[in-house]
């Protein structure tokens, strides 16, 4: 890790959907977190920081996750986009596992979820979950 | 021909001419040659020449044709400069014929005449002669007349003598005096002449002087003339037309036969001959040309002969391809011929195969019927209802019976299926002997007490502690064998005898009864599926004919087989050997050690967990049996009849365990499993099946599962992976997982501050039936609900968005209305409470 921490990015248009997932996250020591408050407002935020991690909601207005997922996919495959909706239909799972993201949340999450999730990308990084919040 | 010889010698084969040099000496050393000797010139070997006596602009022709003339082309040279010989001989033929023509003419012309100039000449002859002897009569004196006379005669004869006159004879007459000279020969004519002169000087007497010469007849010097004159002409004519002939013959006789001689060559095919051309004439023309026909020829010829030896080897080259395709054909034929064996025979084996299948399917059909007829029956009874309360039990009894009954067809079946596809695996495992055997025993044991029969388990010691083999395969065997046993016995005992055999490292399992016994006639046939003994032993014992055959595959599969000893009425003993690979001698059991490892409990472990499973199964029977199960353990069960809705209910609920089974209409669990995992589910996915095999075991794994149940469900295994995953009753302490922090408590405080917000807009919502507003309300709370510790929240928001997104609105509010109870309710609680919720369940 070149500056030590991961830069996480959650973007979600409902500001306690934000705060709640900046809660969990900050619970696993995790303290380097952006928000963006829609799919534009995200995309602009990546392209300066480029994050390591994005949380990235589905419905949001002015551009949607999908659409900032693609952007995003089109120069970048590193990056870990985890995906947050209240859509669990297996359609929009397999679609947005076709364009590229590395997890899928659906909403309502539990602390148990983003847990597995943040797991699944402390594994992709090949460190603990732990070191991964003390790094 | 006079020149030296120039031969126009034959170009290459590549039709290039090579520099051209005098061959002159040539002419001498092929002069042998008749060919040559009528002016051909063969070829010098290897070395071409061109003729140097053709014209500069002729051989510059030659230069430019040296390629051969494409087809079509006219190869010509000079004509203007070649009419010699055409001139020569027109001259030569106008010149004779004036020749010949002047000489008829003048013949003609001096014929003509000749009498009357004959005549002439004489007559003047005549008149000279008169005049002369005249004038010496005259000049004499007349004295001397006698000399005068002799005078005369000797003139006369001088005449006749030196005159070249026709004049043969002549006879003078003077004044009768006759004076003769010269012979009179006959034939002659005689012409006569007479003169007067004067005898004396003064002229007073004439003389007169008569003159008869005799001369050759006018006609006979004209016949003599002619005839000389056409001898002359006749003679000329003859040497001219031999003059005309030589020439024709050397202009154009010879060069033809030069030309004829070397078309005849040709035509027998000597196309190396080159005529000379050193003439210029037509003939040298025609020899060019000829030449350059050969050479054009010579040139095709060896076209021809190139594009034939092409066309020879590529003949060759087909009749190869064509022997390699017979032979390849002749192959192909055999191969076919081989095939349509093999094929043969795999058709008669697959026939044979699918009559066996018949027979099997028949023989099963039959099997099954058989326990379905009393299930069916009494179950048919009971539904009419049967007053005793001892006939309800013996028909449920029958019911369950015959139901275990079927169950064992179709475990033998299956069995009998993977045995007969190679399907069948066996592990290799290290077992206890002495626990496998009270297994044994403590399933068939019971049976045989409830007969009245004596069951017991004796070990030959020393034996093995611990044996690798396939203790369920091996525990089946077992039990088929003493469950026959136990069937076929009436009295008496049945045992187990458990022996090493050290040398061939076989453990030795002989099952011993008291039995009927079978007769030797049978003894062959006991190990074939679906035959028993005899027809009669079916109907009076049951079974399916198939478990010796299965266990006597399974043995051999463990590495050992099944020997039979019978003798009818007093028993039989089914001798099991299977490979226990060597033991070491401390690893040996003896009898001192018996009891060593003691009994496992073998009871269902019923442990009292807690947590949420999502049970994933399509069958609603085996929901039912499973939910049954997992609600008497204390976990709560949700169903999905599906993967894909097994699916979206992990990924929006939050389970403990799922029991994924793994064959599902619309989305199998493996799918489901992967597409879980890919979407970064945590949680603990176990999966079901009826897919016992160990390749199947591990793809669950490789997918994700984390283990593994077969159906028909184990309860003891069951419940190992419940106590596994989930947590103990008795633990009641929750080991939270999940971080806790000032930050997240403070935000579920804002949503339960924000609850009552919630609650007014879904009651205005509901109220005006605005569904877009509240199914975006319900849809949030459906997310937030969960995550801050309100599950109820989440289950009714959920039902609610489920049934908007169904489009049935009515029921969607009226759920929407439940669910403002339950926020009502919470509200009432935390304010009651006033406590922390946040976090319990996150």
């Amino acid at each position: 890790m070149p500056d030590n921490t991961f830069k996480i990015l959650i973007a979600d248009d409902i500001g306690m959907m934000r705060s709640t997932l900046r809660a969990l996250l900050a619970g696993y020591g995790l303290k380097n977190i952006e928000e963006a408050v829609n799919g534009e407002d995200a995309l602009k935020r990546f392209t300066v920081t480029r994050h390591s991690l994005i949380m990235l909601d589905i419905d949001m207005p002015k551009m949607s996750g999908m659409e900032v997922l693609n952007e995003i996919r089109k120069h970048d495959h590193d990056t870990y986009i985890v995906m947050v909706s209240a859509h669990s239909s297996v359609d929009n799972v397999k679609q947005a596992m076709a364009q590229g993201v590395n997890a899928f949340v659906v909403k309502p999450y539990s602390a148990k979820k983003i847990e597995a999730v943040l797991q699944k990308f402390a594994k992709d990084r090949n460190i603990s979950l732990k070191e991964m919040g003390n790094v | 021909m006079g020149r030296p010889a120039r031969a126009f010698l034959p170009r290459t084969a590549s039709g290039r001419a090579v520099p051209y040099q005098e061959v002159a000496d040539t002419a001498e050393s092929y002069s042998a040659n008749p060919v040559m000797a009528a002016g051909v010139m063969l070829p010098h070997h290897g070395a071409g020449t061109t003729p140097p006596t053709w014209s500069r602009k002729a051989r510059v022709n030659m230069d430019s044709t040296n390629n051969p003339a494409p087809p079509g082309t006219i190869v010509t040279d000079d004509w203007t400069r070649n009419w010699h010989a055409k001139i020569a001989i027109k001259i030569t033929a106008m010149f004779m014929w004036l020749i010949i023509l002047t000489a008829f003419g003048g013949l003609v012309y001096f014929t003509k005449n000749l009498e009357a100039e004959f005549t002439g000449a004489v007559s003047d002859e005549l008149d000279g002669f008169a005049y002369n002897f005249s004038s010496i009569l005259s000049a004499a004196p007349p004295e001397s007349a006698e000399q005068t006379l002799i005078t005369l005669k000797s003139a006369a004869d001088d005449v006749l003598l030196h005159s070249h006159s026709n004049i043969k004879a002549l006879t003078i007459n003077v004044d009768g005096q006759q004076i003769h000279a010269g012979s009179l020969t006959p034939g002659l004519t005689i012409s006569t002449r007479t003169a007067t002169f004067m005898n004396d000087a003064k002229a007073t007497k004439a003389s007169v002087l008569l003159l008869e010469a005799a001369h050759k007849s006018p006609a006979d010097y004209a016949r003599s003339m002619r005839e000389r004159l056409i001898m002359t002409v006749v003679s000329i004519v003859l040497a001219l037309g031999f003059l005309l002939r030589w020439t024709i013959h050397n202009v154009l006789a010879k060069p033809f036969q030069v030309l004829m001689d070397a078309t005849q060559a040709v035509s027998t095919g000597n196309l190396d001959l080159r005529l000379d051309v050193s003439r210029e004439d037509e003939f040298g023309h025609l020899s060019r040309f000829f030449n350059q026909m050969l050479d054009r020829i010579r040139g095709q010829q060896q076209d021809l002969t190139t594009a034939n030896s092409e066309l020879l080897n590529e003949v060759a080259v087909r009749k190869q391809a064509e022997a390699e395709l017979l032979k390849h054909r002749d192959e192909l034929e055999h191969l076919v011929e081989q095939r349509t064996q093999d094929l043969e025979l795999a058709r008669d084996q697959a026939l044979r195969a699918s009559q066996t299948k018949s027979a099997f399917i028949a023989n099963i059909s039959h099997e099954i019927r058989t326990p379905l007829t009393p299930i069916i029956g009494f179950a048919e009874a009971m539904m009419n209802g049967l007053p005793h309360e001892e006939d309800r039990k013996r028909s449920l009894q029958s019911i369950i019976r015959n139901g275990k009954h079927l169950l064992n067809i179709i475990n033998d079946i299956l069995d009998l299926s993977k045995i007969e596809a190679d399907k069948l695996e066996v592990e290799r495992i290290p077992v206890r002997l002495q626990q496998l055997l009270a297994d044994v025993e403590s399933a068939v044991g019971v049976l045989a007490r409830e007969k009245g029969l004596e069951f017991n388990i004796h070990y030959t010691y020393p034996v093995p502690g611990v044996v690798h083999t396939d203790p369920t395969r091996l525990k089946q065997v077992l039990m088929n064998l003493a469950m026959n046993a136990i069937k076929f016995t009436q009295r008496g005992m049945v045992s187990i005898d458990a022996s090493y055999n050290p040398t061939m490292h076989q453990l030795v399992l002989a099952v011993v009864d008291t039995g009927i016994g079978i007769g030797p006639e049978n003894l062959q046939r006991m190990f074939k599926a679906f035959s028993q003994a005899d027809s009669s032993t079916t109907r009076q014992y049951g079974g399916t004919g198939l478990g010796l055959y299965i266990s006597r595959r399974l043995s051999r599969l463990l590495g050992g087989d099944i020997e039979l000893q019978s003798a009818s009425g007093i028993g039989s003993r089914f001798i099991v050997s299977i490979d226990a690979g060597a033991i070491e001698a401390e690893e040996m059991l003896n009898a001192s050690m018996e009891g060593l490892y003691p009994e496992e409990t073998t009871d269902i472990p019923t442990t009292r967990v807690q947590g949420s499973v999502l049970l994933a199964e399509d069958s609603p029977d085996n929901q039912r049996l499973i939910s049954y199960y997992l609600d008497k353990a204390g976990a709560e069960v949700a169903v999905a009849e599906n993967g894909e809705i097994a699916f979206e209910m992990a990924m929006a609920g939050d389970y403990d365990l799922i029991l994924m089974d793994m064959q599902m209409p619309v989305m199998g669990g493996m799918e489901a499993v992967e597409l879980l995992r890919g979407a970064g589910y945590g949680g603990v996915i176990v999966a079901l099946t009826a897919n016992a095999m160990k390749e199947d075991r591990e793809r669950y794994a490789q997918v994700g599962c984390d283990g593994f149940l077969s159906k028909p469900i184990e309860l003891d295994k069951f419940h190992a992976v419940l106590s596994k995953h989930l947590k103990s009753a008795d633990t009641a302490a929750p080991a939270l997982t999940a971080p806790r922090n000032a930050e997240l408590e403070s935000i579920a405080a804002q949503f339960r501050d924000g609850l009552p917000n919630y609650i007014e807009q879904l009651n205005t919502s509901c109220t005006a039936r605005d569904s877009t507003t509240t199914k975006a309300l319900v849809h949030q709370l459906k997310g937030m609900g969960g995550a801050f510790g309100y599950p109820r929240i989440t289950e009714l928001a959920m039902t609610a968005d489920a049934s908007f997104r169904k489009a049935l609105e009515d029921v969607a509010f009226e759920q929407a209305l439940r669910l403002i109870d339950e926020l009502n309710t919470v509200c009432a609680t935390d304010l009651a409470e006033g406590g922390m919720r946040a976090g319990s369940t996150v």
